[in-house]
């Protein structure tokens, strides 16, 4: 008791209880502390992963997305949606490709509306340099195949940073070639010319492509390291990821594509998993021969094993491209399960929902253009 | 009404802290939980009822912890006893006992955040983790009982 008593002469209290009651508010203080910091960091995201969640909600289900690819016909697959949130976007009248891209935009921005802090800086900079490439790559796509485009919808070019005065004097170029002259003073310029003279050499439209896609995937991969804790792990694991799915692509398509074996490197982005894989031998192998060493050597063998097969079978790039898409997405859709107040939530949604967009035009298109049922069910359920 | 009055200040400590600790835990669990249903609602706004019920079971702490300041009030303020150290030090241990208890209302918030998430993506869900957010009360419930008994023994009650 002395000791006590002393505790209590020293800090001047009047008796024991005075003492026991400064301590006892002291320890409520402390035990308050802890979770209302934690709450301070999380917080900010709890309303948009209710938001998400909510959206999720409204995603097709496999079995619609089966009975789209069974409709017979664009008219029946357009009824099917009709009470979904695809119907504003898609009818008879409409430009489907387009229409759906507004979708997507549409989507994009509502994510960025409701991301918090920092979460909505790299969200801006990961949807905006999206556009640019996406409108980039769109016009220079329908350049490759001769058609005349007059417009791009205003969603999209609002969605970008190229000013619409640069858009609309893309979209009037007279050809691939001129659309890259166009874009010299932007920042794409660079990247764009450095793939020019492989375009000249070999016609291949991945030359142009790719460098557009490996500077974005580059720029994100900077913007993730201001992030903080769990969101720049998240992003990292995600962005990684993705990166690691289209490097790979990108390498494959090339290769088809007859691009020089020292070209190669060049375009592929580097600071990701799959990247320290391909060394300069493993660039002079053919399709097989990458798809054979990344088996063996990345850590998911099972994967690969499952494009091989299907290349050998098919000789089709875009079949490859489907299983690795869904890998990434069947990793993306176990972290937006298990990350709920933190970027992930937001970024896996932005991507599932993506996924989802795609697999609706590929069946609306290939309704329209009369393909097979069972052809329709290979694209857009493989990836499910 | 004989009243010693620097005891019966100690006890109102008590008060206090079984009130305003429960009540700040209470009022940022709902407070999670209405963020929470702000998001479901602004998906869907027929994303109403199931949210708001979700959103109010963090309540009950901030109720517990007025209840148990109401008991030491009306023990060792208003029933006109001669309050003894001991009896403080009681209301002191009840309200802080309480106080803590009731944070877990932080908990239940959280869950009950998430678990609007859920019913927002599939209100089939709602019966399920209407479970996952009464499991958080179980303990606020054992620091009310607890803060009682304290109260019997202590001669507040």
């Amino acid at each position: 008791m002395g000791v006590f008593q002393a505790l209590v002469d020293a800090f001047g209290f009047s008796g024991a209880v005075a003492l026991l009651s400064f301590v006892a508010l002291l320890i409520a203080i402390l035990v308050a502390v802890q979770p209302a910091s934690w709450l301070l960091s999380r917080a900010p995201y709890i309303f948009p992963a209710s938001f998400i969640r909510g959206e999720e909600g409204n995603m097709l289900s496999r079995r619609t997305l089966e009975e789209l690819t069974e409709a017979g016909s664009l008219e029946g697959a357009i009824a099917l949606l009709e009470n979904t949130s695809y119907a504003p976007y898609v009818n008879l009248e409409e430009n489907l490709e387009l229409s759906l891209k507004v979708y997507l935009a549409h989507v994009n921005e509502d994510v960025l509306k409701i991301a918090p802090g920092k979460a909505r800086e790299f969200l801006e900079i990961m949807i905006r340099g999206r556009w640019d490439v996406e409108n980039i790559v769109f016009i220079l796509t329908e350049k490759f195949s001769g058609q005349r485009i007059f417009e791009l919808p205003e969603d999209l070019i609002r969605l970008g940073t190229l000013p619409r005065d640069t858009i609309s004097s893309l979209l009037e170029a007279a050809d691939v070639e001129d659309v890259v002259l166009k874009l010299e003073k932007t920042a794409y310029g660079e990247f764009l010319k450095n793939g020019l003279r492989e375009w000249k050499a070999t016609g291949a439209l991945s030359s142009l492509i790719e460098p557009l896609y490996g500077y974005y995937n580059s720029k994100l991969l900077d913007a993730a390291s201001s992030l903080r804790g769990e969101d720049r792990s998240i992003t990292r694991t995600i962005l990684g990821m993705r990166i690691d799915s289209r490097n790979i692509i990108t390498l494959l398509r090339m290769k088809n594509d007859g691009i020089p074996p020292e070209s190669l490197e060049k375009y592929l982005v580097p600071g990701v998993e799959l990247y320290g894989e391909v060394s300069p031998a493993v660039l002079e192998e053919n399709v097989q021969g990458i798809l054979h060493h990344l088996a063996g050597t990345s850590a998911y063998p099972e994967m690969f094993f499952r494009a091989i097969r299907s290349y050998e079978k098919t000789r089709n790039l875009n079949d490859v491209e489907r299983i690795l898409e869904a890998e990434v997405l069947r990793q993306v859709e176990e972290i937006s399960s298990s990350q709920v107040f933190n970027i992930g939530i937001l970024l896996a949604y932005l991507l599932l929902k993506e996924a989802e967009i795609n697999r609706v035009r590929t069946a609306l298109l290939a309704l329209k253009n009369g393909m097979k049922e069972d052809e329709i069910k290979k694209l857009v359920m493989e990836a499910v | 009404m004989v009243v010693e009055t620097s005891e019966a200040a100690l006890a109102m400590v008590g008060i206090a802290l079984g009130v305003g600790i429960a009540g700040f835990g209470s009022a940022l669990g709902v407070g999670i939980a209405g963020a929470s249903a702000a998001g479901a609602v602004a998906s869907n706004p027929a994303n109403f009822s199931k949210p708001l019920i979700l959103q109010q079971l963090p309540q009950t702490q901030g109720i517990y912890g007025f209840l148990v300041g109401i008991f030491i009030l009306s023990g060792a303020i208003l029933s006109g006893k001669t309050v003894t150290p001991e009896m403080s030090i009681a209301a002191i241990a009840a309200g802080l006992t309480m106080g803590i208890a009731g944070l877990t209302a932080i908990g239940q918030g959280v869950t009950c955040a998430g678990g609007i998430g859920a019913v927002a993506k599939n209100d089939g869900v709602f019966g399920k983790v209407m479970v996952y957010g009464i499991m958080a009360e179980f303990f606020a419930i054992l620091g009310f009982v607890m803060a009682v008994m304290i109260l019997l023994n202590g001669g507040l009650l």
